[in-house]
């Protein structure tokens, strides 16, 4: 064993040189899922509120939605829009749509479970109060229920996006030029598969603190007295 | 625009053998996967929470880092990376159970440890009282409620590395996803044969999900009884968990 | 908002008349699950003239406040309707027609800035100050600037001792205090009704009574008002008449004084036996 250890001689200059092209790879993860979690907490509250209708017509599709996107494996739901429907629509994605697509379905399932939790802990009366002031429907969630919820939802949303940004690590399979994929040109080149990977793991690591820092400062700014 | 595409739905059928066989490797990797880290995880959150402060902190690195990865960069850093230092040939099936272990047992610390510390300090102190031992009084008293508790939780974590278990075709495994790669390169027949393999998913994650919130429901029922202060506390429902996983 | 404001014909029709009538209120929770049905309210009319005080008593359970959220339609009423300054409305939403749909709406939203409701629960918006508590409704209902309401919201606050704590957040008000932003809020919106449902219940003891006062001055002043409350001396000093309710149905009606020192009816005697013993 030991001699296999010494086998492996560290040969950390190829990560380290392309420091920048490891940092532009991240910056891909992060803005893809930026984007796409954007998109997943629009439509996720969209299907909240339809989960929670009282028509249950509106109610039942929200809730299969919801049911049906959450246990499909990512990677599975990556292969069947980008290679999948892609052959049966006769329109090709490319990867980086795909991905967006993909993550922002996914993520929409599980902002919407958040969103519905959200908008049921808040008490009716609230919904009361501000109908009998001749609010409509609209403006009672756009100045009381919103607000209110965005405080309950802040940190399980926060687990969400970290879920997207590690499920995002996915996409350089179909060729993204995401952070992993210059990992895996680096151990391609010079077999270096420890030093790379190793790198790709720090920056995700880091990410990951500084993102659930940056939550805490939100939620503690977002306080009421 | 004309509709061109002739679906082949034949070719599923076709490949049933082959994608049952896949299944099967599917569900030996997560049962395999979830067997080790039901116990890896209750010794990090013992550590996590033994009166030896080293211990803690490392268990707390562990749980905070190690949640922090995806499972495809764990794959990845196993398969290639720690092979290559060691020297070690990983098959992508063990690289796959590493990964989905390494993973898992930081997540089930962390329902193990909610769970602990749900439990009174009444209960320890009353097996204390009775002259057990430490051991004998975690063995036989805290441990069996706290186990009661997280066990909901810890079936859920089942649907979690079902579904990142897929992640492994990437290295070459024939799970379910796998050979459903081998047979769309073949057969060419990729929305067909991924709609198949998805739904088989989605039949497999709705089966696990129910079992959860059956156990749920039994367990609560069974432990609602006993004394006064012996309410077993429920951890809070992940049944709806708030991310994709670990993907 | 012209469409907003009583139109000059029905206010004629309200002349020294009824503000409000509501005549066969039937209303029943969990419809159509036979086993949790619960027949809250069995054909109720109630009615006040304008300046009037109307107190609801009974025991709980009895459909007081579910006839509050009926007049108001927070909780509209299955059978029977609801006229207000000269304005008719009833449960029956015209769900697929879109016209009709507008239309009922659009008097819905007449009920609901015309009516105040002040709640047991207070029901403050947590997220937001006293001042935009008040403020809410003048702007996104009424339609008023940001300013105009501000000093409405503010002059509101003054009238009812609030104005040092227009920039206190909810949670750092005591139930006295949350109840006198409540009942800024809704006189904010300068309703011609004042509904309180058992505005009182939730306070401490010692704040029941400046509460109390609050809606006294308010009646004086010669709001029209419906009052759902335990508290009989105030219904003997401030109501006009009292409408005693039972298991859903008006048991006993009449002047306030008569009825609580001499009711007629056996289960109004119970009634009151109980509470003011």
């Amino acid at each position: 064993m030991t001699a296999a250890v010494l086998a492996y001689v560290f040969n950390w200059g190829p990560v380290l040189d392309r420091w920048d092209e490891f940092l532009l790879g991240a910056w891909v993860d992060v803005w893809v899922t930026g984007l796409s979690f954007a998109l997943a907490c629009c439509l996720g509250l969209g299907i909240a509120v339809l989960r929670l209708s009282g028509t249950a017509l509106l109610r039942w599709p929200a809730f299969a939605y919801v049911q049906l996107i959450r246990g499909v494996p990512l990677l599975v739901f990556l292969y069947w829009v980008y290679f999948g429907i892609a052959i049966v629509v006769g329109l090709s994605f490319s990867p980086i749509e795909a991905a967006i697509i993909v993550l922002s379905l996914t993520g929409s399932a599980y902002t919407a479970e958040i969103f519905r939790g959200g908008l049921q802990a808040i008490d009716r009366g609230q919904v009361e109060a501000s109908r009998s002031l001749g609010l409509g429907r609209i403006a009672t969630y756009r100045h009381v229920l919103l607000p209110q919820t965005i405080r309950i939802v802040i940190p399980p949303l926060g687990n969400t996006f970290v879920g997207l940004l590690k499920g995002a690590t996915l996409m350089s399979i179909i060729a993204v030029q995401d952070m992993v994929l210059v990992a895996t040109n680096v151990n391609i080149n010079y077999f270096t598969p420890f030093e790379a990977f190793t790198a790709i793991a720090v920056i995700l690591v880091a990410l990951v603190a500084v993102f659930s820092a940056s939550v805490s400062v939100l939620e503690r700014t977002l306080r009421l007295p | 625009m004309t509709f061109a595409y002739v679906f082949q739905w034949e070719i599923v059928s076709e490949s049933a053998g082959a994608l049952a066989h896949g299944l099967r490797l599917t569900l030996e990797l997560s049962a395999l996967a979830f067997a080790l880290s039901l116990v890896l995880g209750l010794a990090v959150a013992v550590a996590r929470l033994a009166p030896f402060r080293p211990l803690n902190v490392l268990a707390y690195v562990y749980t905070q880092v190690f949640r922090a990865l995806s499972l495809y960069i764990y794959v990845l850093f196993i398969y290639f990376g720690i092979a290559a230092i060691f020297g070690i040939n990983f098959g992508p099936f063990a690289a796959g159970v590493v990964a989905l272990t390494l993973l898992n047992t930081a997540y089930m610390a962390e329902i193990y440890r909610a769970a602990l510390l749900s439990i009174e300090p009444g209960q320890r102190e009353a097996a204390l009282a009775l002259g057990l031992p430490h051991s004998r009084s975690f063995a036989s008293v805290i441990f069996p409620q706290a186990f009661r508790t997280a066990l909901p939780s810890l079936v859920n974590q089942l649907v979690d590395i079902v579904k990142d278990s897929s992640v492994v075709a990437v290295i070459g495994l024939l799970d379910l996803m796998g050979t459903t790669i081998d047979l769309v390169n073949n057969r060419h027949a990729p929305f067909e044969l991924y709609t198949a393999t998805a739904v088989t998913y989605v039949a497999l994650i709705l089966v696990l999900s129910a079992l959860a919130a059956l156990l749920e429901r039994r367990l609560a029922r069974h432990v609602s009884g006993g004394s006064a202060g012996g309410r077993v506390a429920r951890l809070p429902r992940r049944r709806f968990a708030d991310h994709p996983g670990g993907a | 908002m012209p469409e907003l404001s009583a139109e000059p014909e029905a206010l004629a029709g309200i002349a020294g008349g009824w503000i409000v009538v509501a005549e066969g209120i039937h209303k029943t929770f969990n419809r159509g699950h036979a086993d949790r049905e619960v027949r809250v309210l069995r054909g109720v009319d109630v009615s006040v003239a304008k300046g009037d005080v109307l107190v609801v008593i009974g025991p709980s359970g009895s459909g007081k406040s579910t006839l509050l959220r009926c007049i108001n339609f927070l909780g509209p009423p299955d059978e029977g309707s609801v006229t207000f300054l000269g304005r008719t409305l009833t449960g029956a939403v015209p769900r697929f027609r879109p016209a009709e749909r507008m239309r009922y709406e659009r008097e819905l939203r007449f009920f609901r800035t015309h009516i105040g409701i002040v709640f047991q629960h207070f029901n403050l918006f947590p997220h937001m100050t006293a001042a935009d508590n008040v403020a809410l409704g003048p702007t996104r209902a009424l339609g008023l600037s940001r300013s105009q309401a501000r000093e409405r919201s503010v002059a509101e606050l003054e009238r009812v001792g609030m104005g040092e704590k227009a920039n206190a957040y909810p949670s750092q008000l005591s139930g006295g205090q949350k109840q006198r932003v409540a009942i800024a809020r809704a006189l904010a919106m300068r309703p011609q009704l004042m509904l309180f449902d058992e505005a009182t219940s939730a306070l401490d003891p010692e704040l029941i009574g400046g509460i109390l006062e609050e809606m006294k001055r308010l009646a004086e002043s010669g709001m029209t008002m419906i009052v759902v409350t335990h508290e009989m001396g105030f219904a003997r000093e401030v109501g006009d008449r009292v409408v005693f309710m039972d298991e859903g149905r008006v048991v006993e009606e009449g002047p306030a004084r008569s009825l609580i020192d001499n009711p007629q009816n056996e289960r109004t005697q119970a009634f009151l036996s109980a509470i003011l013993s």
